[in-house]
């Protein structure tokens, strides 16, 4: 009886490792496109009420508050008292590194890209990177949920396997 | 804050705390140029500091922190070729793209520090007020204080009782932190010629003054403003009277004698003098 509840826990656990990982993509994929929309308002912001970079920066964190990306705005905000010691595309990368790490090093090259474009002196260029990347975001983010099936039944399937050979040896 | 600890916060603390204890010299400018360490203009003349040499990612981060990182709203700006910030005045260097509207690379930043100083200009204001307050060019070469004579005879005009409208187009004569006297009307943030009309329309002043008219644009608005029965205090770049004449721009300016006094900055050893005459 023991040996059964032993094996049920490791096919449990493995089946469980196997869920992890399929939410994690789904997350990938819903952080992605939450990326793809605070891009795509910065871009809005920028050209159509040409605010301040910290408004704009504000006006960003309020929105997202709630979302995955909230804290990504939010550092960057925080962050921008450390002008001057700091250039504004050091401060953005460094945000993008320790709030957008789940993104994927795709994704994070992007956005962390941006921080060279931003807060220059051309407003095409920068409207234009934005553009850009909120594309690639919507790219990720569409190749994430087209893996997603296959991932799903790959996951589930070499857990499950992996679990039933541990139990065989284990027993 | 004075204008030197403001353009001491935009700089990075290495250069900040190697700069201070130039403070009691009242520089007038911070040279800032990559490669070499930064310099401060006083008495007449640049000396080197010892900070450390300057790297080009230190003027990015000096601007950036100047714009709050939104360069792109100075875009006029950048085209003169400089952003202005309060009390100081950052000109730009390095490699020019979109017609100068923005830069791919900085090699150097001057950052000019605006100077209140008071009472200098006393004597050619009382001369001003009893001659009626006749059309004034107060001219003077590129940092030779023309701008800080221009606040002060605002200032004592206007707290004299005459009504002044002042056009600060990009904010440099109140610098945010100066005070133009009891009667003076600001206007900030449009061209001269907009503001002057603006002014004239709503504040009924007795003097218009403006700062650094150069362009053909900014000598138009001098020709309305001449038009509307209100007397003129402007400044001009030029060394003397014979430079004056030779620009092209000016000659058909000095020969409509809309200005009836000229008022010389000179220089010599950090000290400054000034000189009224009549305008032939």
């Amino acid at each position: 009886m023991r040996k059964m509840l032993g094996a049920a826990a490791i096919l449990l656990g493995c089946f469980l490792s196997a869920w992890c990982r399929i939410r994690a993509g789904r997350r990938r994929e819903a952080v992605l496109l939450l990326m793809r929309d605070s891009l795509t308002e910065f871009r809005r912001e920028l050209t159509d009420r040409r605010g301040g970079m910290r408004d704009i920066l504000t006006s960003l964190a309020g929105r997202n508050a709630r979302r995955e990306t909230g804290p990504f705005f939010d550092r960057i905000c925080a962050d921008m008292d450390e002008l001057g010691e700091k250039s504004f595309s050091e401060i953005w990368r460094s945000g993008v590194a320790g709030e957008l790490g789940m993104l994927g090093e795709e994704a994070v090259d992007t956005v962390g890209a941006l921080g060279d474009s931003l807060g220059g002196s051309e407003l095409a260029l920068q409207c234009e990177a934005l553009e850009n990347a909120a594309h690639e975001m919507e790219r990720l983010a569409r190749k994430e949920r087209e893996a997603l099936p296959g991932e799903r039944r790959m996951s589930f399937g070499l857990s499950l396997a992996a679990g039933a050979m541990l139990v065989i040896v284990l027993i | 804050m004075d204008s030197f600890s403001a353009a001491l916060e935009l700089l990075p603390r290495k250069y900040a705390s190697a700069l201070e204890p130039y403070a009691p010299y009242a520089p007038e400018e911070l040279r800032l140029r990559v490669g070499r360490a930064p310099a401060l203009l006083y008495e007449g003349r640049e000396h080197r500091s010892a900070a450390d040499k300057v790297e080009e990612s230190d003027l990015k981060r000096i601007l950036d922190k100047a714009t709050g990182a939104s360069l792109y709203n100075a875009a006029e700006a950048m085209r003169q070729g400089y952003y202005c910030t309060g009390a100081l005045r950052i000109g730009i260097c390095g490699k020019a793209v979109s017609g100068g509207i923005g830069f791919s690379g900085y090699s150097s930043l001057c950052i000019r520090l605006a100077h209140d100083c008071r009472g200098v200009c006393r004597e050619t204001a009382d001369k001003l007020m009893r001659e009626g307050c006749p059309n004034t060019l107060i001219v003077s070469p590129p940092g030779g204080g023309k701008t800080t004579a221009l606040r002060d005879l605002i200032r004592q005009l206007a707290d004299g009782g005459v009504r002044v409208g002042v056009v600060d187009e990009r904010g440099e004569l109140s610098g945010g932190i100066f005070e133009l006297g009891r009667c003076s009307d600001v206007i900030s943030g449009l061209d001269k010629l907009s503001g002057a009309l603006l002014l004239l329309r709503s504040m009924s002043p007795q003097i218009v003054a403006v700062d650094e008219i150069s362009a053909p644009e900014d000598l138009r608005a001098i020709r309305e403003i001449s038009g509307c029965g209100v007397g003129i205090l402007a400044t001009v770049h030029a060394r003397d009277e014979e430079d004056l004449r030779r620009r092209p721009a000016y000659q058909s300016l000095m020969k409509s004698g809309v200005f009836e006094q000229l008022l010389f900055i000179r220089q010599k050893n950090g000290i400054r003098s000034y000189e009224m005459r009549e305008c032939p």
